[in-house]
């Protein structure tokens, strides 16, 4: 007995000293395609992580169930990156040089995309990136699989002028999303012939809001285009709310996601307009199984947005791609990728040669504890801004 | 006319506030010389605290006074178990507090999730105040902040604990000389500058996201006020936090966030720069 | 009443009290003489429970005061007048006074014993003269209602003619009241004149300890002169 435990002992740590001794591709194997995951799992973005997990985990669950892709098992190897660009491009590299991954999934700020491309770029990984962006990532190894500014303004414009008025006061946090967010914004309320009636922006963790309250009620604004992401938009809403402003302009939310819900208090936050590729209360049968799956594996009480839902449809696409060129690694896969057609629970999604993908978008807004529907918008083609 | 007195009461919300959190920085540093790093997460574990009351179906005015006194009690809890380990070193009580800080925001995390919550807004509707609605919670806010600084006052002032209190500030060895007890006295105060951090989180918990990073917006302006206004005295954080209340509300007022925080910067470098002491120790001197 | 056996006592590497013994009786007044830096503060300072002793002890009638905190050894009736006198200057007279008789005692005790302290009640004990923050430190003490009362030349920094006026003034009362005083004091003539017994140190021991009356100005030269 003592005997056999010991050879035990002694087989697993030859064969640990093996594996360490033979270089990389031996170790991976046919059998597993690795796809590293560099996500906020703390340092105040963690909903968004957790998000993206709920969908990747999903996606890697049923391609395995399924058979892996021509035979190998997707293996996803999850990094913290702490909401820190430093922390994401040393996930990524370690990602890259000790794990061998064939891509990576995420991140969710700009700032840690960024951080990461010029990595990904010299390795030769691509990166899928999943989150709502400001546009303008163009390189053979970023692929994006949410929406850019056009995507989500196209149709929220014309929607918020025809219900609420036409004056326009744009409002959201000092960086670039929301910037880009409001040129695109701005094009299109001038070309429907609409008014700007303001446009500012605020830096984080502030914690009263009473002037600019104050200063778009003053505008006389109909609508509100918000783009305050986290906690501080929050803020703002609550104390929109409380000041009154909410019964003077309609909102339409910019970077919506079911996450937020729940967080305006019971009957707060109602009537604020979104477009989204998705969302938890769709009753059609594909969206309602996504949900229904994810509610499965993860509780009842899981918020679910569209963030796990195109992290979900990224997974699907490499293995759409992969199975499309054959190639088992990281330039198959970016081959493979470009203006390729993969399924999604709300229909087809196009990933286009600029690597960005055009979506079946869908006009809601805040309605009881959850999101309406209020029309499907079909399918919006991105404008990243790639030449 | 009325525009600016709506100006005015707006303002007065943003700043008594921050003069609740500045004080409680200003009473912990001044008797114990702590740098308190995690004073924010105090005021999240107060507004935390009004969000669990209200769960556990307390009327709000209830969560209002209970909430503050759980964090005074977590505040003499790590003053026991961390904090007065690191006493007279003041880049170790940076330390601790901040590595108390992360502990505690983690903790939030682990059992209320990263996400925001919602603390039902006690319903006391509207009333109208020179030509505008005015939502009559936020004037509860104001005078509840102004009543627990008043309260601070008289009791660093007008009570033999504040008294004392105000004596180990001054000459730590000779107010033990003299009997008192200042171990005891550390306690109570690092737990009353918590607790008011507390309040402060509690009274502003409907009208904010409660969530674990939620503090870092206060600490920020709070270390501003004591430092433009200087450490000597307990009115220096009430001075400062007015100054810097005031500048940010008015520069928000007239252009926006962005330049508020920008001036604020700015002003509060050139006082430190002109006057290293703070803007009390000129009073002082003149005095 | 006090009682200190082969205290050793230093601050880092540096011991300053070298074995160092010593008594008071019952209302007897012990002045403690030498030349500077020979360790007379740092040995008030262990009574007090200011300072950590190294080795030897430290009695208050009968009972050990060592590890004790200050605050406690104060509580013990044990008062304490610092060299430099280290009054409260933000605060008040009034307060001053006060923060010692918290703890049974009155004020009216200080202001019985210095009445010029009356008029200045409200001010900032840092607006005082010199002399009459020398008052005050001295009042404070009495306020608590001490049995032993440690004075740290109280004639520091001051006018003759107060000095003298002070001295005559806690003599009288200390001897009405039958407490027991260890008097550290440069100015030997004033020493003498109102202790029992002079206690001298040199280097951290005690040398000598002789009646006040049978010092003679050899015995003085030998322990006060450089
Ligand atoms: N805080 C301190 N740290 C280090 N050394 C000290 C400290 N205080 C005093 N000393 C040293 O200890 C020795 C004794 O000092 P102490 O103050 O007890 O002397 P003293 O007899 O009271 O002298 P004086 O008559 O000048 O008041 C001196 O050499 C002094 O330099
Ligand atoms: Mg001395």
């Amino acid at each position: 007995m003592e005997n056999l435990s010991r050879r035990g002992v002694l087989k697993g740590a030859a064969s640990v000293a093996l594996a360490a001794a033979l270089p990389m591709p031996a170790v991976l194997g046919a059998g597993t395609i690795k796809i590293g995951v560099v996500q906020p799992f703390s340092g105040g973005l963690e909903l968004f992580g957790n998000q993206a997990k709920l969908g990747l985990d999903l996606a890697a669950a049923e391609i395995n169930a399924a058979g892996g892709i021509g035979g190998s098992t997707v293996e996803l190897i999850y990094e913290d990156d702490k909401t820190d660009p430093k922390t994401a491009v040393e996930r990524a590299t370690s990602l890259i040089r000790k794990d061998g991954v064939m891509a990576i999934s995420g991140p969710i700020t700009s700032n840690n995309r960024d951080a990461m491309m010029p990595t990904m770029s010299r390795s030769k990984v691509p990166l899928l990136y999943a989150t709502n962006y400001e546009g303008g990532g163009c390189d053979r190894y970023l692929f994006s699989f949410n929406t850019v500014p056009n995507q989500e303004l196209e149709q929220l414009i014309p929607a918020l002028k025809e219900n609420a008025g036409d004056s326009f006061y744009m409002f959201g946090a000092d960086y670039v999303w929301p910037q880009k967010m409001f040129e695109a914004a701005e094009t299109i309320v001038t070309g429907l012939g609409g008014k700007s009636a303001g446009k500012e922006f605020t830096p984080w963790g502030v914690k009263d809001f009473a002037p600019v309250v104050r200063r778009v009620k003053d505008s006389g604004a109909k609508c509100l285009l918000f783009a305050l992401p986290g906690a501080d938009g929050i803020t703002f809403i609550r104390q929109a709310e409380d000041l009154g402003l909410l019964n003077d302009v309609t909102v339409g939310f910019l970077g919506f996601a079911e996450t937020y819900l729940g967080a305006f208090g019971e009957g707060k936050g109602q009537n604020m307009w979104v477009t989204v590729p998705f969302a938890a209360s769709m009753t059609d049968p594909g969206p309602a199984e996504f949900v229904a799956k994810i509610r499965k594996a993860a509780g009842d009480g899981v918020p679910i947005s569209h963030y796990a839902f195109t992290h979900y449809n990224s997974l699907n696409a490499v293995k759409a791609a992969l199975e499309k060129t054959g190639k088992m690694d990281s330039e198959g896969l970016v081959d493979g990728l470009t203006e390729l057609n993969v399924k999604t629970p709300t229909g087809d999604i196009l990933i286009g040669k600029d690597h960005h993908v055009t979506m079946n978008m869908f006009l809601a807004k805040t309605e009881g504890a959850g999101l309406a529907v209020v029309k499907p918008l079909g399918a919006i083609a991105p404008a990243p801004g790639c030449a | 006319m009325d525009r600016i007195l709506i100006f005015l009461l707006d303002s007065s919300n943003a700043i008594l506030v921050l003069m609740l959190v500045s004080l409680g920085l200003a009473v912990i540093f001044g008797l114990m010389n702590v740098i308190n790093m995690a004073h924010g997460e105090f005021l999240v574990l107060g507004a935390y605290g009004v969000l669990t009351l209200q769960w556990a179906g307390l009327p709000f005015a209830a969560c209002l006074v209970i909430a503050p006194m759980l964090v005074a009690l977590i505040g003499l809890a790590a003053e026991e178990l961390l904090i007065r380990r690191t006493y007279e070193r003041l880049l170790d009580t940076i330390l601790a507090t901040w590595g108390l800080s992360l502990v505690l925001r983690q903790g939030l995390v682990l059992i209320y999730g990263p996400g925001s919550h919602a603390v039902a807004a006690p319903d006391m509707g509207s009333v109208p105040v020179f030509g505008e609605i005015y939502p009559v919670y936020r004037l509860v806010v104001m005078a509840l902040s102004a009543a627990a600084i008043a309260f601070t006052f008289w009791v660093f002032f007008r009570t033999a604990l504040g008294l004392q209190a105000r004596a180990v500030i001054a000459n730590r060895n000779m107010a033990a000389c003299l009997g008192i007890n200042t171990r005891m006295l550390d306690r109570l105060t690092f737990a009353f500058g918590a607790g008011l951090a507390g309040l402060a989180g509690a009274v502003m918990s409907p009208l904010i996201s409660v969530d674990p990073n939620a503090g870092l917006g206060w600490l920020v302006p709070g270390f501003l006020s004591i430092l433009v206004a200087g450490l000597g005295s307990l009115s220096g954080p009430i001075v400062g936090a007015a100054g810097v209340g005031a500048v940010d509300s008015l520069a928000a007022a007239i252009s926006s966030p962005v330049w508020a925080q920008l001036t604020v910067f700015v002003a509060a470098i050139i006082v430190i720069r002109f006057f290293p002491q703070g803007l009390m120790a000129l009073k002082r001197r003149e005095a | 009443m006090l009682e200190i056996q082969e205290l050793h006592a230093g601050y880092g590497g540096g011991e300053v009290l070298r074995g160092l013994s010593l008594g008071v009786a019952h209302g007897e007044i012990v002045a403690l003489l030498g030349r500077n830096g020979m360790g007379k503060t740092t040995l008030l300072r262990c009574i007090m429970g200011l300072l950590p002793h190294a080795a030897g002890s430290i009695r208050l009638e009968g009972q050990p005061l060592s590890g004790l905190d200050c605050f406690e050894i104060a509580r013990r009736g044990v008062a304490y007048v610092p060299q430099g006198r280290e009054i409260f200057g933000q605060l008040t007279v009034e307060e001053n006074l006060r923060l010692a008789a918290l703890r049974g005692g009155t004020i009216e005790t200080g202001y019985d014993l210095f009445p010029g302290l009356r008029a200045r009640a409200k001010d900032p004990g840092g607006s005082l003269s010199g002399g009459q923050q020398q008052q005050l430190a001295i009042a404070r003490a009495m306020v608590a209602k001490p049995r032993l009362l440690l004075l740290d030349e109280p004639s520091e920094g001051i006018q003759p003619s107060v000095v003298n006026e002070i001295a005559d003034i806690v003599t009288r009362s200390v001897r009405s009241m039958g407490l027991s005083v260890l008097l550290v004091e440069q100015n030997t003539d004033l020493a003498l004149r109102v202790a029992d017994r002079a206690v001298f140190v040199d280097h951290g021991v005690d040398a000598a300890s002789i009646a006040s009356r049978a010092v003679t100005r050899e015995i003085l030269a030998s322990y006060m002169e450089l």
